[in-house]
């Protein structure tokens, strides 16, 4: 048995022998935050990926049929992503990440840290090519490509060669929001998960809409890092979920910053983590006197619903603001 | 100071016990019903885990009866019931109620941490006390669970399910009364006895199955519709790994380094669930295996409404169901869930079962296949 072998049946349990063919990366998900490094990590690999469309119409009426009905709406969009890469796209591998721990001490959520397995049962008989990190464990990103890399049978050279692609791609995407987050004069701060603040068919636009109504927005991907530790000093327990880590952070560092005129806390229907931090924002809000909408995306209420309370809620700031 | 907690199944019983020794006065909430569900559901938010809502409900009805300050539990994650305490306080404070909450921690190799927490609320003189009141007050609930899976047993198979209900009732009352080791035995072994003595179907072999899910679903008979003893007289004898002190007891052997279980049900869960998922979702999944694997004939699974590691499990058990042959019932309750609904799942699920069991034991030629497997 050769080493790739071994790691292929430990990463990705049923497979035995090493890959060639169309690797595909549903896009949904952390995809909208690591996307572009495992884009450039598995192209420098061996050639690029096929990366699904960004969602539409089809593609979430495609996860909400054959997901779960349980799931939240993100999870069941990347499940119609990836039947969608699996049967119409014909990829012969998925890429499937399992992000158990980004940090110490703080885990994604209980729906990612499954969902190799969630994927495997809906489409049963497809390869998985799994990445997982676990920095718990000491698990790291640098391990996981490792892995990744011996699975595809690459080499030292080639791994390194792969890893720089990937780390670069992903500093020059964290920059890139980094700058975006500098500015001056008053500012909304809209908090939630990358995949629904970033998903434009998802959020219907939100961030954009925000431009258009002459705000200028800042979320928590746009502070550096220290800026959320800063906001997070001072809870009575560490939270443990890294993204609702990020929400909360913000929300509370940008909270206490003059040029903050309201917060918008956006999350997915039925997600567990922020029905929980959501509550804690809108505390913390109260608190500080900041207007404060809390924006649930689901399918049924549909777009009209949604954008009048957006209106609303922007309506509401001008008032105040004169 | 008068404490109270949230109700888990027997725990209420184990935990006044454990309080009185400890110098601290409990006050048990009143018994979970629909109006405590109620009001729970009215302060939580939405897409809060159902558990957390019928706990705020609990303390709204003990400080009512006068109580002072809040024991609940904490953890670390992934799931949400680490934070539980830190949100339900602040839905509390947002009512007008700020009282102190007495969290316990898991160690987690914050030893240091777990004994300055433990002797912020306890006087000095007190913690000599502390381990034999643990220690009583676990072998109470191991009593009460014995109790159960005794009942669990004889259900099916009773002649006098009124006579057996009311007597499994007095017999935790008058364990949750016991107040030393002594007493505590004496009543377990008469109660035995007594349960035992009620007459019996001695022929034929009930359905067997396994209950498993989500902990405070499986435990508390208050917001799962009693389905452990609707099973029972339905004529299912109900098997299930989740009684609390045995969950104890694992987490207690699990802190030491020396429990074995979990590694044993990421083994059966493997194929299908490679990894944890927090809560007991890899469990589900580790016992629907066992479950196919030992021909049971069927599984209850359940879980609260939005309860991420479920909906994990529940996301890759018709697999397990596919492979193993296992029907599998999945239920999803909440304050929205109609009784009447669950009524007639259910039903159609034992049809299911039986009709399946009794072409199997024509096959088998009336022969029943033992357990392969068991967990000791
Ligand atoms: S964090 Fe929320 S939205 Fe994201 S996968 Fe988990 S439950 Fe779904
Ligand atoms: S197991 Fe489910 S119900 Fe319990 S805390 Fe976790 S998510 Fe909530």
């Amino acid at each position: 048995m050769k080493v790739g072998e071994v790691f292929l049946r430990d990463a990705n349990g049923f497979t035995a022998a090493p890959f060639r063919g169309r690797i595909g990366i549903p896009r949904a998900l952390l995809y909208y935050w690591f996307g572009a490094a495992w884009e450039a990590f598995l192209r420098a690999l061996g050639g690029p990926p096929v990366v699904s469309p960004p969602t539409n119409k089809s593609l979430l009426a495609l996860g909400r049929r054959r997901a779960p009905e349980e799931f939240c709406l993100p999870v069941q969009l990347f499940l119609g992503h990836a039947v969608y890469l699996a049967e119409e796209a014909g990829c012969d591998l998925l890429f499937v990440p399992r992000l158990v721990s980004l940090e110490e001490e703080a885990y994604t959520c209980p729906k990612l840290m499954g969902l190799p397995d969630v994927v495997r049962s809906l489409l049963p008989g497809k390869r998985t090519m799994v990445m997982r990190v676990d920095a718990r464990t000491g698990k790291s990103w640098t391990k996981a490509m490792r892995e990744v890399t011996l699975a595809f049978g690459g080499d030292k050279r080639a791994f390194a060669r792969a890893r720089q692609a990937a780390l670069a791609a992903q500093r020059t995407y964290e920059e890139s929001f980094l700058g975006a987050g500098k500015g001056e004069g008053p500012f909304l701060v809209v908090v939630g998960h990358p995949y629904c603040l970033y998903d434009r068919f998802l959020n219907m636009d939100l961030l954009l809409r925000l431009v258009r109504a002459g705000y200028r927005s800042v979320t928590p991907e746009m502070l550096p890092a220290a800026a959320v530790e800063d906001g997070l000093a001072g809870l009575p327990k560490p939270l443990f979920w890294s993204f609702g880590r990020r929400v909360l952070g913000a929300a509370h560092y940008l909270l206490d910053h003059p040029g903050c005129r309201g917060l918008i806390h956006l999350s997915a229907f039925a997600c567990g983590p922020e029905s929980l931090v959501g509550e804690l924002v809108e505390e913390a809000a109260g608190r500080d006197g900041v207007p404060f909408l809390r924006l649930v995306l689901d399918e049924h209420t549909g777009e009209a619903g949604f954008l009048t309370r957006v209106e609303a809620f922007l309506e509401m700031l001008g008032r105040r603001s004169r | 100071m008068k404490v109270t907690f949230p109700h888990l199944g027997p725990a209420h019983l184990a935990l006044v016990t454990l309080f009185t020794d400890l110098g601290l006065e409990p006050v048990a909430p009143p018994p979970t019903t629909r109006r405590t569900i109620a009001l729970g559901v009215r302060h939580a938010p939405e897409f809060a885990c159902f558990p957390l809502k019928v706990n705020l409900g609990n303390y709204l009805e003990a400080l009512a009866a006068g109580a002072e300050a809040i024991f609940m539990v904490g953890g670390v994650g992934p799931c949400r019931l680490g934070y539980y305490a830190q949100v339900q306080q602040t839905i509390l404070r947002r009512l007008g109620l700020d009282l102190p909450m007495i969290v316990f921690e898991p160690p987690q190799r914050r030893w240091a941490e777990f004994w300055r927490a433990i002797r912020r609320v306890l006087p000095p003189k007190r913690l000599v006390g502390l381990p034999g009141a643990l220690f009583f007050a676990y072998r109470k609930l191991a009593a009460i669970d014995e109790l159960a899976v005794l009942v669990n047993r004889l259900r099916p198979r009773t002649l006098r399910p009124l006579a057996l209900q009311r007597l499994w009732e007095e017999g935790q009352k008058a364990l949750g009364a016991c107040t030393e080791m002594r007493s505590l035995k004496r009543v377990l072994s008469s109660f035995k006895a007594d349960l035992v003595a009620i007459p019996r179907l001695e022929e034929g072999y009930p359905l067997r199955m396994e209950l498993a899910g989500e902990i405070y679903m499986v435990l508390e008979p208050a917001v799962n519709f009693e389905l452990e003893r609707r099973l029972g007289e339905k004529g299912v004898e109900v098997i299930r790994h989740l009684y609390l002190s045995r969950w104890l007891g694992e987490q207690f052997r699990r802190c030491l380094g020396l429990d074995a279980s979990h590694h044993r049900d990421r083994e059966l869960a493997w194929p299908y669930l490679a990894h944890p998922v927090g809560g007991h979702g890899l469990q589900s999944v580790a016992r629907a295996v066992e479950a196919g694997v030992n021909r049971l004939d069927g599984m209850v699974h359940l879980a609260p409404f939005t309860c991420m590691p479920e909906i994990v499990a529940g996301g890759v058990l018709p697999v397990v169901r596919e492979d193993l042959g296992l029907p599998i019932l999945h239920l999803n309750l909440d304050e929205h869930t109609a009784e009447a609904g669950v009524l007639t799942r259910l039903e159609a699920f034992l049809d299911l079962a039986a009709r399946r069991y009794n072409c199997r034991l024509v096959a088998m030629e009336g022969h029943r296949v033992e357990r392969v497997f068991s967990r000791g």
